[in-house]
């Protein structure tokens, strides 16, 4: 697999290593739908360094996409103080936020979420024109080098309806990661690959965090990608309840 | 429209503006109109067309005689119906991009 990006380490930008991407203090979240709250998140301290490669595992409905949900400023906590890349995301408002989830974050959602009216290029370029505004020339350039490495280029005009579960998960991550962004959260990302796509994508993530010091934070119940994390946390009932080092 | 909400739900959620959101919303609400003011005086002038060929003629009431049909039409009417056809489809398209545009991204995406 050639190198896909060539960036500077975030450690190299700023001279340190262990600069945080994530600083949570007592995060709790709940929800309430019809007068009935549950608590989906109970208290969370973590703090993440930049570059790491990180797995929140646990059972179903134990708050693992809550968290990335809170992480990824897409909603916000219910109490707690919460930074993302040195910016206390609690604070922002609606255009704030999605200004910040275009330049810092990428995202790979559950269900892909794919536009169901563009081409596997087109989606994959769609952050890169409506969110970046980048020159044709370059977009083209880094779709195309995306959609190589996850092994979809020439099923690039396909529209998301044409394509089978896997391979709208693998044109789902080209498009969390072409716009280069510091943070990637990716819930479930490699739920519909099989064994060989799985590998391929895992180290095409972990060498963009090689390359250009990208941290990913996944959710996930995969063992390929809880092997492959180098930090592992429990998520239980809302807490975190485990926190194990891998080999790297 | 469940579709619809989905997809306003992910590009807002990887980070498209709010008002860059209006505005998709009301160019297509536009372009949708141009399209169907179009496809009408295509299918008008289709008419006119064929009425005229064939030389269609139809008998009026309970008289005998035979009128034969020779339609035309001018064309300021023609873009009167045009402009306003796409004015009432941007005007109809403002109150849906304007709450698309309003959407959390997070209960958009929540939508099934
Ligand atoms: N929008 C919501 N409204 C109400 N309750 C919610 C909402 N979203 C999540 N929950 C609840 O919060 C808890 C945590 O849900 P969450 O989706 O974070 O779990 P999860 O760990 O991602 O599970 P899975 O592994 O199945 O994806 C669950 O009890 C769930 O029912
Ligand atoms: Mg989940």
């Amino acid at each position: 697999m050639r190198p896909v990006l060539a960036m500077p380490k975030a450690g190299d930008l700023t001279g340190a290593r262990d600069v945080s991407v994530v600083r949570a203090t007592d995060v709790t979240k709940t929800y309430a739908t019809d007068g009935v709250e549950v608590q989906a998140l109970r208290g969370i301290s973590v703090d993440v360094a930049a570059g790491s490669f990180l797995a929140f595992i646990g059972p179903s409905g134990s708050g693992k996409t809550t968290l990335l949900n809170l992480l990824g400023c897409l909603d916000k906590p219910s109490s707690g103080s919460l930074e993302v890349a040195g910016t206390d995301v609690t604070r922002l408002d609606r255009r704030q936020a999605a200004a910040f989830r275009g330049a810092r974050i990428g995202f790979v959602f559950q269900s892909f979420n794919l536009i169901p009216v563009l081409t596997a290029f087109e989606n994959v370029e769609y952050p890169l024109v409506m969110v970046q505004e980048r020159p044709a020339r370059e977009r083209r350039e880094r779709v195309l080098e995306l959609l190589e490495a996850v092994g979809m280029a020439d099923q690039r005009d396909k529209r998301p309806e044409q394509l089978s579960g896997g391979q709208k998960q693998r044109v789902a991550i080209a498009r969390a990661l072409v716009t280069r962004p510091e943070l990637v959260l990716a819930d479930e990302p490699t739920a519909n690959l099989d064994g060989e796509t799985a590998h391929t994508t895992i180290a095409l993530m972990k060498t963009m965090r090689d390359e250009a010091g990208t941290t990913f934070l996944f959710a996930t119940h995969d063992t390929r990608i809880i092997g492959a994390a180098e930090i592992v946390y429990t998520v239980e009932d809302g807490r975190l309840t485990g926190r194990r080092e891998g080999r790297s | 429209m469940y579709e619809r909400v989905r997809e306003i739900g992910t590009i807002a959620g990887i980070g498209t503006l709010p008002n860059r959101i209006l505005s998709l919303f009301l160019v297509e609400g536009v372009l949708l109109g141009a399209v169907g003011a179009a496809a009408g005086v295509l299918a008008g002038a289709g008419i006119i067309l064929v009425l005229n060929v064939w030389k269609v003629s139809v008998h009026f009431g309970g008289s005998l005689q035979l009128f034969v049909l020779s339609p035309r039409v001018d064309l300021f009417e023609v873009v009167l119906a045009s402009v306003t056809v796409i004015a009432v489809s941007a005007v109809a398209s403002v109150q849906p991009a304007v709450r698309a545009s309003r959407m959390e991204p997070i209960d958009a995406l929540r939508h099934v």
